[in-house]
């Protein structure tokens, strides 16, 4: 049944992402065009225009978000979701990894845009892309401490893992928030206003765990020799380390990897067993 | 084993009570009509009964169960409102019910598509609200269901829509199934029932066969107009 509820949902978001993602292509078409016949007048509003598509995209896949856990589940449509014969659960995880695809999707367009916006105006600019990209990628092989293509690529695994969890972390706010906002002891209220305030109270409360996180001093590092982990002063598992490169502390992830599980439990039983649908 | 039983349910908003500690049960294979005025708690316990309405106290089960994917698998239900999202086409409409309910007959669903005269390829957002009603009775009627929970099928239709409303029920229910059908409007649909539970006031006014009801003569709606007179000089 999950599998269902990720293809329904998949196929009812994308509704409201065709549109921007078409807008997307259009403008790519005309970019292609305005350098192949090099109307230079229409470079600059094109680059415009498809740096403020990336930047919609972000934005509305944020609100089909929010819009696919209030309206699909508690607005008129929850008749239809809340009657369907699987778990509170089942409704929950589904929603959320039809959200994580959509972040995801939204970033990774968001990345290649700007990657293609560099080329773009490179190519508009010089003559030779090839080596002007090449001398980009000099200058950072020569930075202090940067480490073989292969740590990195280690190191961007870890990075991509630690957004999925920020990523996870912000759906379950709002998916407990909304939750909350829909039980009995609040829905005489705007259902809204109150997602809203528990929001904010959930916001501050875990900034407060996050932040006292932060002064423990644990965090992962890349260097020239590898990855390894700092604690305080000491490096540990990077034997003849000479700089490190850049550093991200990782308690807070594990704190919100904690919290994202507490939250879904919450959230899915507060679901089953306290949610009316109006 | 009672299909549907109800004991002593207890269901208030605000300081507003509802259902007021009623109990009741009723056997399958039969049609049972829910009756009362507006306001009197039918659409309360039917969303109990399906899972809508977490915040009670007492019981409402369904074969057994509380509202869980095992009784909302066999419940086919008709909510007053419209529930289906905007950008579904009917196509969709009857895709969705197929993947997620195994009695889901999708030949039969196409069928009466074609017959209702809905466009396939309309969206819902596009249609009116009566069509829109005719495609939520055509996805519930599409499944083999054993119980059918109808909120208020004939609220809001002129009589003609109401007589093709019950004749799709009536025709395509499956043999043995049962059909709790709530209705403030007793004298268009009182010869279908088999058992009549008339509610007001918080309480079960009336639990009955219509045969044992009606053997004096009466109709349902003579025993409606006397239960709940009363019912109102009462308050």
């Amino acid at each position: 049944m999950l599998g269902k509820l990720i293809k329904n949902e998949f196929k009812s978001t994308a509704h409201s992402m065709f549109g921007v993602f078409m807008a997307a292509g259009v403008t790519f078409l005309v970019m292609l065009l305005v350098f192949l016949f090099k109307v230079r007048a229409l470079m600059i509003l094109s680059s415009v225009v498809l740096g403020a598509i990336a930047v919609a995209v972000l934005i509305i896949t944020m609100f089909s978000i929010i819009s696919m856990f209030n309206k699909s589940l508690y607005g008129a449509q929850g008749y239809l979701s809340f009657t369907l014969p699987v778990t509170g659960k089942q409704l929950l995880a589904s929603k959320t990894i039809v959200s994580l695809i959509w972040v995801s999707i939204s970033f990774l367009f968001a990345i290649l845009v700007s990657v293609f916006l560099v080329v773009y105006w490179v190519a508009q600019t010089s003559d030779n892309v090839k080596q002007v990209i090449q001398t980009i990628y000099d200058m950072l092989r020569s930075m202090e401490g940067m480490p073989d293509p292969q740590t990195a690529l280690k190191f961007l695994i870890v990075m991509v893992a630690a957004l999925f969890i920020r990523a996870l972390f912000l759906i379950f706010k709002v998916a407990f928030s909304l939750a909350i906002a829909n039980t009995k002891r609040f829905q005489k209220f705007n259902p809204i206003f109150i997602a809203i305030l528990v929001y904010i109270a959930i916001f501050i409360v875990l900034s407060i765990g996050n932040v006292s996180a932060a002064y423990i001093p644990v965090n992962l590092a890349i260097g020239s020799s590898g990855i390894g982990l700092v604690l305080g002063e000491s490096v540990i598992g990077l034997p003849g380390m000479e700089s490190v490169f850049m550093q991200m502390p990782i308690l807070g992830y594990i704190f919100e990897t904690i919290i994202c599980v507490l939250l879904y439990v919450a959230t899915g039983n507060i679901m089953t067993d306290h949610v009316n649908i109006k | 084993m009672a299909l549907i039983e109800v004991e002593h349910l207890t269901k208030s908003y605000g300081n507003h009570l509802v259902l007021d500690d009623i109990s009741f049960a009723f056997e399958g294979g039969q049609i049972i009509g829910l009756l009362g005025p507006n306001g009197s708690g039918k659409t309360s316990l039917i969303k109990i009964l399906v899972g809508l309405i977490k915040d009670y106290s007492g019981g409402a089960y369904i074969d057994g169960h509380s509202a869980d994917p095992h009784t909302k698998a066999m419940v086919a239900y008709l909510p007053e409102k419209t529930y289906l999202p905007d950008w579904m086409r009917c196509v969709d409409a009857i895709e969705y019910f197929a993947d997620f309910y195994l009695d889901f007959d999708r030949e039969k669903a196409y069928g009466m598509l074609e017959h209702f005269q809905l466009p396939p390829k309309q969206t819902i957002k596009s249609m009116s609200k009566g069509m829109q009603e005719k495609l939520q009775l055509l996805l519930v009627m599409c499944r083999n269901a054993k119980l059918y929970i109808l909120d208020e099928p004939l609220g809001g239709v002129d009589p003609a829509a109401r007589s093709f409303i019950l004749d799709t029920i009536m025709k395509n229910h499956p043999a043995g199934s049962t059909i709790l059908l709530s209705t403030h409007l007793i004298y268009d649909v009182q010869h279908i029932f088999d058992s009549v539970l008339m509610i007001g006031q918080g309480k079960v006014l009336v639990k009955a066969r219509v045969d044992e009801l009606c053997g004096d003569g009466r109709t349902i709606e003579d025993v409606f107009k006397e239960v709940f007179h009363y019912a109102w000089q009462v308050n």
